[in-house]
């Protein structure tokens, strides 16, 4: 059985990768418009806010249009592929979507949907990610300078809110893509006082895989579903409830079924997996202006995530029979409570404050079992079990106040306090959060901030790969909370309309974080888990340059990062390594032109330092005591010491906007991902070029043949071209 | 829709070091093996390069400088090409190896020998042994088992022959999933191997510390029908008992974890560090004491 289970799910997401690439480009097809320069909130319609005139650094906006303007794999838009384009992010492994910002590890950034959190946010192991883009009002992107309202993420916030429905007429749209299928209906309940929306989207790429997979005599299926809903009544003018519902699941099925055959010795072989893995959360939101200036929001919400495997194999020839059973759950449930208060204390100060109630219940088991039968009829059963229910209570009350001091000087001064409760122990973390911006004239402003958060969860994973199986741990004595402190600043200027040059630096400390540190497994130890992971920590370093010019009909993006991200676990090494994710150079160059109404053309030219990995650096002798003689054995010395190849890729497309003959907005989307069809390295083999396996002699002189290693980097991404077609009604 | 490859050249910088190995026990030889290191890429100018003949070693047991000799050829219990002291080693001594060759930057080590097994309950029988012991709270403790033979002809010949039972796997792991290894097996690892401690099995007491435990495992015999033609023989069993130093132990966990990280060496998952503690170079300096249980005939 050896790798059986995890070659087998390999093999199929190498299947399913070829026919799932998304990458959304974001581009401006507007001149700058007026911009409502609100303290709580300035929104920028039509392209992303470059964040002039808020005090946060690190923040980027987007509206709803920004996902539909621009470049998406498979022509489908998705929120991670937009993200990673941005500074400061490391994309990680090609399709296999996670952010890794300013030199985080991917378990390390929020994301909240209308308020709350999500924990599994990727199909497919990050080909997709689990938000439809058909019902994003706008998203709020912070890697630095956190406001005190938010915590628990030590790396970055991705805060969406969903479009309420229309209140006054109905609409929607619906889009069919090479991959996947969307709709989306909102519209009034009771008019001007009662909204629905409603949005699904299905992959469909189970209707390709089946076939083919019956073809070779196998059975594949592999879909994902995205389904959300919200109602909204407004009993006033200043008060509102609503309620939002969201499921979003994968489900991954593989069966293979075959005889034994006497003749050619082949063993008979039945293989059967099923894995389903998501989100589901639910909650309402009482939102009122209690008195003149003061807001309030209390929301109360269930977010679950669970993870289903099982996976059943059996073999028999005619010298043993083998039967392998291996099933894995996985649940974790939050709790929320939550109350903010906002109140706009005249025109130069807001104030912010509110409180939180979380109860996360973690639960998670696995059963391996292994029975081997000889012939004779005796067998031997090996069975092992796993897993631990435990829960935690989290606490915290923040207050944040963002004042004009002064024409010259706006802060942002905020603190969270955060307790976090288990059976076995308490922490408390006190998290202080300092802004401020420094107008230097219309053109220019400077900014910097400074802001501590700590997380009281540890995600549990063996592989680098967003697997199912990876499960949320609360913190423990031997694994305290992951904890980071970063200072970040940066000039942002638009020296005239239409250009916008932002420059911003950061440096970044994280604790306690984990690496884990045995040998190969698909499920991670449960009980006990924390022998299996080493504790270190992280520091990141980098410059962000992000330029930008719009004008009517053309809009020229480059973003560039010079970053180095390191890692110190002293178990593992003694000094300081890069991080897996440590890239040096990371330049994107996106350009959309829109002559007229009907077409849109965007390029997009995506290229990043090589990812690290570990190879052997150094060989000794091993010397067998019994014989005199002695073979090579190689040294690991410090991780990730070797760069992959440099990635780079070049997408284009063009969206042609059509009518319907009822006169409805339709656009047609062709695109082609990979355009000179690079072949970059989705993991990579190391292999010595000249093995020398020899036994050597210590007796008889011998000239040691020693190989050098050489890397093969292998991926299975080319040119992909794809389109798709959208109608709103 | 194929996959394709892209060949590299992979050049890690690295410098040579010193290597050292050493597992000093409580027996009446302990053989250190110092070797310098190649960077991968590189090869040796000469022939038999590894060996240090020239190497200066300082060996301090308890502050007290013991004379270390380098062994050209094999004497039968140390390999040529490494060195060895003789004299035995007491449980609780601190025990440090410090060595230099040429431009190759010094190194340093040190372990301490731990105490004896502690007192026990031994069960030895055919194909399974069981060890039940109180394990003390105060400190970590990291504990080794191993069954060996011995057939003794029973006419006059004299002739003997010791011969190893190896553990065989029992139902803690299963590929797939992972659990907090209690344990380490060096059955089939090539340094534990052809060293003599190919059929130990390790634990560390990190899930029992303070508990009486019992280590146990099934084992088989090593001794094939072969060896005992033109003789009859009476065949006798004990059990070695061990305690290793943290730095035996973290050696042949990384070594184990090693052996089976696949993944890794395709950079899919975290990679496995050759451990080490030796300051200034690589390898390791670890230690053990050992007592062994009476010959006995099992039925």
């Amino acid at each position: 059985m050896e790798l059986h289970a995890l070659t087998f799910l390999i093999k199929v997401r190498g299947i399913l990768c070829l026919f799932a690439l998304l990458f959304p480009f974001i581009i401006y097809g507007q001149s700058d418009i007026e911009v409502r320069d609100s303290l709580s909130a300035s929104y920028v319609s039509g392209h992303i806010d470059r964040n002039h005139n808020r005090t946060q650094t690190g923040l980027t906006r987007f509206d709803s249009d920004s996902f539909y303007r621009g470049y998406a794999v498979f022509s489908a838009p998705d929120v991670l592929k937009t993200l990673q384009v941005l500074t400061g992010v490391a994309p990680g492994t090609e399709l296999l979507s996670n952010l890794y910002v300013h030199g985080g590890d991917g378990s390390d950034n929020l994301y909240l949907l209308d308020g709350v959190p999500l924990y599994q946010i990727c199909h497919l192991g990050g080909v997709f990610s689990a938000f439809n883009t058909d019902i994003i009002e706008n998203l709020d992107f912070y890697k630095s300078g956190f406001p005190a309202r938010f915590g628990g993420r030590t790396s970055s916030v991705v805060d969406i809110k969903t479009k309420d429905g229309d209140f006054s007429k109905y609409g929607g749209s619906w889009s069919l893509g090479l991959l996947e299928g969307r709709a989306n209906v909102n519209g009034p309940i009771v008019r001007g006082k009662t909204s629905f929306n409603v949005a699904l989207r299905r992959s469909w790429a189970d209707a390709l895989i089946y076939p083919i997979s019956k073809l070779s005599g196998k059975t594949a299926a592999y879909s994902f579903v995205d389904f959300n809903a919200s109602l909204k009544h407004k009993f006033t003018d200043y008060g509102s409830l609503s309620a939002s519902f969201y499921y979003g699941g994968d489900n991954l099925l593989y069966r293979h079924s075959s005889a034994y055959d006497p003749e050619f010795e082949t063993d008979a072989d039945n293989t059967s997996a099923n894995l389903s893995w998501g989100n589901m959360l639910a909650s309402a939101t009482w939102e009122n202006t209690v008195l003149n200036g003061i807001g309030m929001t209390i929301r109360t919400y269930w977010s679950g995530n669970h993870s289903k495997t099982k996976y059943v194999h059996s073999a028999e020839n005619a010298y043993y029979k083998i039967n392998n059973n291996l099933e894995q759950f996985v649940a974790l449930n939050d709790f929320g409570l939550t109350a903010d208060f906002h109140n706009n204390i005249g025109i130069r100060q807001t104030l912010r404050y509110g409180l939180s109630a979380i109860y996360h219940g973690y639960n998670p088991e696995w059963l391996n079992s292994e029975y081997y039968e000889e012939p004779s009829g005796s067998g031997t059963l090996r069975a092992i079990q796993d897993s631990t229910r435990t829960a935690g209570g989290e606490f915290s009350i923040y207050i944040e106040d963002e004042a004009k001091i002064a024409d010259w000087l706006t802060l942002n001064i905020g603190v969270r306090d955060v307790i976090y409760n288990m059976t076995s122990c308490t922490w408390n973390s006190f998290e202080p959060r300092i802004a401020a911006g420094f107008y230097i004239n219309n053109c220019l402003n400077v900014k910097i901030s400074y802001s501590k958060i700590s997380q009281f969860s540890h995600l549990l994973s063996t592989l680098y790969l967003d697997m199912p199986a990876s499960c949320w741990m609360p913190s423990s004595p031997m694994a305290p909370p992951m904890q980071s402190q970063q200072i970040s600043g940066g000039i942002y200027s638009k020296p005239f309309p239409g250009l916008h040059i932002n420059l911003e630096g950061w440096w970044k400390i994280i604790d306690n974080l984990i690496e884990y540190a045995g040998i190969n497994t698909l499920l991670p130890p449960l009980s006990g888990w924390e022998n299996s992971f080493k504790l270190g920590c992280g520091r990141s370093r980098g410059i962000e340059l992000d330029v930008a010019y719009e004008t009517q009909k053309l809009s020229l993006n480059a973003f560039y990062t010079l970053s180095w991200s390191q890692r110190l676990f002293e178990d593992i090494w003694p000094d300081w390594y890069p991080d897996r994710n440590d890239n040096r150079h990371k330049f994107t160059f996106m350009a959309n032109w829109r002559p007229d109404d009907k077409y849109e053309f965007y390029l997009a030219w995506n290229y990043h330092s090589g990812n690290h990995m570990t190879v052997p650096s150094q060989y000794v002798p091993q010397v067998y005591f019994d014989t005199n003689k002695y073979s090579v054995l190689n040294l690991f010395e410090a991780p990730n010491n070797v760069s992959l190849p440099d990635y780079h890729r070049l997408d284009a497309g063009v969206n042609i906007h059509t009518r319907t003959r009822k006169g409805r907005e339709a656009i047609w989307n062709i695109s082609v991902y990979n355009l000179y069809c690079r072949i970059n390295p989705l993991f990579a083999t190391i292999r010595e070029s000249n093995p020398s396996r020899d036994i050597y002699s210590i007796d008889i002189p011998h000239p040691v043949r020693v190989a050098s290693f050489i890397g093969s980097g292998v991926g299975i991404i080319p040119i992909l071209p794809s389109f798709s077609y959208t109608c709103k009604f | 829709m194929s996959s394709c490859e892209t060949v590299f050249d992979i050049n890690p910088q690295t410098s040579p070091k010193l290597y050292l190995q050493c597992f000093a026990g409580t027996g009446d030889v302990n053989v250190i093996q110092l070797f310098r290191t190649y960077p991968i890429g590189e090869n040796p100018d000469t022939e038999n390069a590894f060996f240090l003949e020239d190497a200066e070693i300082e060996l301090m047991i308890d502050g007290t400088r013991k004379e270390v000799h380098y062994a050209s050829e094999t004497n039968g219990i140390v390999p040529a090409g490494c060195w060895y002291v003789g004299g035995t080693v007491d449980s609780g001594a601190e025990i440090s190896i410090r060595a230099s060759y040429g431009d190759i930057p010094e190194i340093k080590a040190s372990t301490v020998v731990p105490e004896k097994f502690p007192p026990c309950n031994i069960s030895l029988s055919d194909g399974f042994v069981s060890v039940t012991l109180d394990d003390m709270e105060s400190c970590t403790d990291f504990y080794g088992l191993a069954v060996e033979g011995e057939a003794r002809a029973l006419d006059d010949s004299g002739l003997m022959i010791p011969f190893d039972c190896m553990s065989i796997s029992d139902d803690v792991e299963l590929w797939g999933t992972g659990t907090a290894r209690e344990y380490v097996d060096l059955n089939f690892n090539g340094w534990a191997t052809y060293a003599g401690y190919g059929n130990l099995r390790l634990w560390s007491d990190k899930s029992f510390n303070g508990q009486t435990k019992t280590l146990a495992f099934r084992w088989s015999s090593m001794l094939f029908p072969g060896h005992l033609e033109g003789h009859e023989w009476d065949i006798f069993y004990r059990v070695r008992l061990y305690k290793v130093s943290p730095e035996f132990w973290d050696y042949a966990l990384s070594r184990d974890n090693i052996a089976n990280n696949h993944l890794a060496y395709i950079g899919l998952a975290p990679s496995s560090n050759s451990y080490s503690n030796v300051k200034g170079g690589l390898g390791v300096l670890g230690s053990y004491s050992l007592r062994v249980s009476d010959w006995q005939e099992l039925e």
